[in-house]
């Protein structure tokens, strides 16, 4: 029991080193850029490389169609690109790839929404890297 | 804590590396909120709350206080939108019980039963609140000792040996077989009731005596229980780690200290910037509301600020601040004067624009949540669903203040793309703009509502995981 016990511990830290390094990666080419100005509004949103990490906008519009819609974000990397997934009202829409930009700018997508409220997300999910900072979302 | 054996060390350890584990993975953000038809909304209830009689005289509210604020609340305050009403605490009172052990009525001296009353209350057209803790287990029942309903086992076996609530109220343990039930029962009990509102108070109380580890798992079954049902409201949570207990189990936290006397220290002053880890984090409502502004937000926790005292408050200028507070953030607008309290003061609570703002489901965020960078946590900025812009601007302080917003560089609209620009408390279109600025009397604010022609959503105002860079 003990012996199990030790080896769960020993896994657990090797684990958690392991998170810890990417947490902490020193390559500043993956760290996220504190000093940009070039954001829109009061602020940007970063931090959204953990799984799970999401951001979620509530919606209304008036007519049921399918709506052009701009994503302003920035990577964390000038050398890679980012992923991140897009769901509307709980329905997962696409994966988005983000191309690497140390700037803001936008990429298009569509998205299917209904007359009334609906909750656009993007999430990084598992199959995500997630590393991006996000602007904004404007609906064309 | 009882670790005579060699068999309790190892449970002790393996738990304390459970609780090491759940920590660690509870900080990569990947639990966001309790499901639930009420963090989709975003914005707290509007309802009255009993609290200012019981506060102020220390005893449970009589029965008839009770009814003439109900039907008070019924005429005055419903057309407004405030559809609940909720007793509060002072229930050692409260030992009454059914067969299963649970309470029938908010004190013995009641006549009426907690069913009759959701009953009177529906007839009003309004909503049933019910403030108690299903983790507690009366004197009564304990006495009485029931078989807990759906098992063989006995009421009193749940208890804990090692902490109490007090004289009239025990505390059960949730390790114990039959603590789910017990717990379960309790939740579906009041949903039997027509109750759809949960106030369950001194969860920090369990935290601290029972661990983490078994707190979650009391608000786990909580949940599951309330499904989307009831509202769950926890008060006094310590809220650990960003609220990571709280965050999957529960529709609302506090944010701050209790109201208690309810004057401007409560809303800007007591404890000013000054935090603590466990509850309660924040003495005042500012501080709680710029602080805990990352937890808020459609989909994620819906926060609150206590109730509000009208008659406790010196001036008109801090009667519109903290109601506008409470609409700005999302936060129940909780009403605790009672209808012989309240004097001229009820127009607080009759702005439709301002309580329009809850029922669209705003929740603004300081622009900086930072409590010490007072200029910028004083101004509240937020999204309607349909893009429009409410800006809330606040002085705090004890001087003439000049708060501004810029519509172009701070809200991100593009120059001629406003609209209407409108003054809620004032009721006044201000016609076209690109930024406002005004002069702020002590303790005043300016409530701004901006229509413009774009669809744009900026991202730090919308509910996320991550962090604002401004």
């Amino acid at each position: 029991m003990r012996k199990l016990r030790l080896s769960f511990l020993i896994i657990f830290f090797i684990t958690i080193g392991s998170c810890s390094k990417i947490e902490s990666d020193p390559n500043p080419d993956t760290q996220d850029d504190q000093n940009l100005t070039d954001y829109n509004g009061t602020g940007y949103v970063s931090e959204l490389n953990n799984i799970g990490a999401m951001v979620m906008f509530a919606i209304d519009v008036e007519t049921s169609k399918s709506y052009d819609m701009d994503v302003r974000y920035k990577t964390n990397s000038e050398f890679k690109d980012a992923t991140v997934t897009l769901y509307v009202n709980d329905v997962m829409i696409q994966n988005l790839t983000l191309p690497m930009s140390k700037n803001f700018r936008t990429i298009n997508v569509t998205v299917p929404l209904t007359s009334g409220s609906n909750y656009i997300v993007l999430k990084t999910d598992t199959s995500d890297n997630g590393e991006y900072c996000l602007d904004y979302i404007e609906l064309k | 804590m009882y670790m005579n054996t060699k068999s309790d060390l190892n449970k002790t350890s393996n738990k304390v590396i459970l609780i090491v584990i759940l920590a660690v993975f509870a900080s990569s953000n990947s639990v966001y909120c309790r499901e639930s038809p009420f963090t989709k909304k975003g914005s707290g209830p509007k309802y009255w709350m009993a609290y200012e009689y019981c506060i102020t005289n220390n005893v449970a509210i009589p029965e008839a206080v009770w009814k003439a604020n109900i039907d008070w609340v019924a005429d005055n305050l419903k057309p407004y939108g405030y559809d609940m009403v909720c007793n509060d605490g002072w229930v050692e009172g409260a030992q009454t019980i059914n067969a299963d052990g649970y309470i029938t009525k908010y004190n013995d001296q009641w006549n009426m039963t907690f069913k009759e009353w959701a009953d009177y209350v529906k007839s009003k057209g309004m909503k049933f609140g019910v403030y108690y803790n299903p983790l507690w287990l009366t004197k009564t029942a304990y006495n009485v000792n029931p078989y807990i309903k759906g098992t063989d086992i006995r009421v009193k076996s749940i208890q804990s040996p090692y902490h109490q609530m007090n004289d009239h109220l025990r505390w059960i343990d949730v390790n114990r077989r039959g603590a789910k039930e017990w717990i379960q029962g309790y939740v579906n009990y009041f949903k039997e009731l027509g109750c759809e509102y949960l106030r369950i108070d001194f969860v920090s109380g369990y935290e601290n005596n029972f661990g983490t580890e078994r707190y979650q798992k009391a608000l786990q079954w909580i949940a599951e229980a309330a499904g989307d049902d009831i509202f769950v409201s926890l008060v006094m949570s310590n809220s650990y780690n960003n609220a990571v207990s709280e965050l999957p189990y529960a529709d609302m936290i506090r944010v701050a200290d209790d109201i208690y006397e309810g004057d401007w220290d409560f809303i800007s002053n007591r404890r000013r910037g000054k935090y603590q880890r466990a509850w309660p984090s924040y003495g005042n409502l500012f501080d709680g509301f710029i602080n805990y502004a990352r937890l808020g937000g459609v989909g994620k926790m819906i926060l609150d600020g206590d109730f509000m005292r009208m008659n406790m408050l010196a001036n008109d200028h801090e009667r519109r601040t903290g109601i506008s507070l409470l609409a700005m953030t999302g936060a129940p607008m909780a009403v605790a004067d009672q209808y012989y309290t309240i004097g001229n003061h009820l127009w607080v609570y009759q702005n439709e624009e301002i309580n329009e703002l809850g029922e669209l489901g705003l929740v603004a965020k300081p622009i900086v949540a930072d409590m010490f960078d007072t200029q910028n946590s004083s101004r509240f900025i937020g999204q309607l669903r349909n893009g429009d812009w409410v800006v809330g601007l606040f002085n705090r302080e004890n001087v003439t203040l000049t708060r501004s917003i810029d519509f172009i560089t701070e809200l991100g609209l593009s120059s001629n793309s406003v609209i209407q620009v409108r003054d809620l408390w004032e009721k006044k279109n201000l016609g076209v703009m690109d930024n406002f600025s005004v002069e702020l009397p002590p303790h005043a604010c300016k409530i701004l509502r901006i229509k413009h022609d774009s669809k744009r959503f900026q991202a730090e105002c919308a509910s996320f995981t991550g962090k604002v860079v401004n």
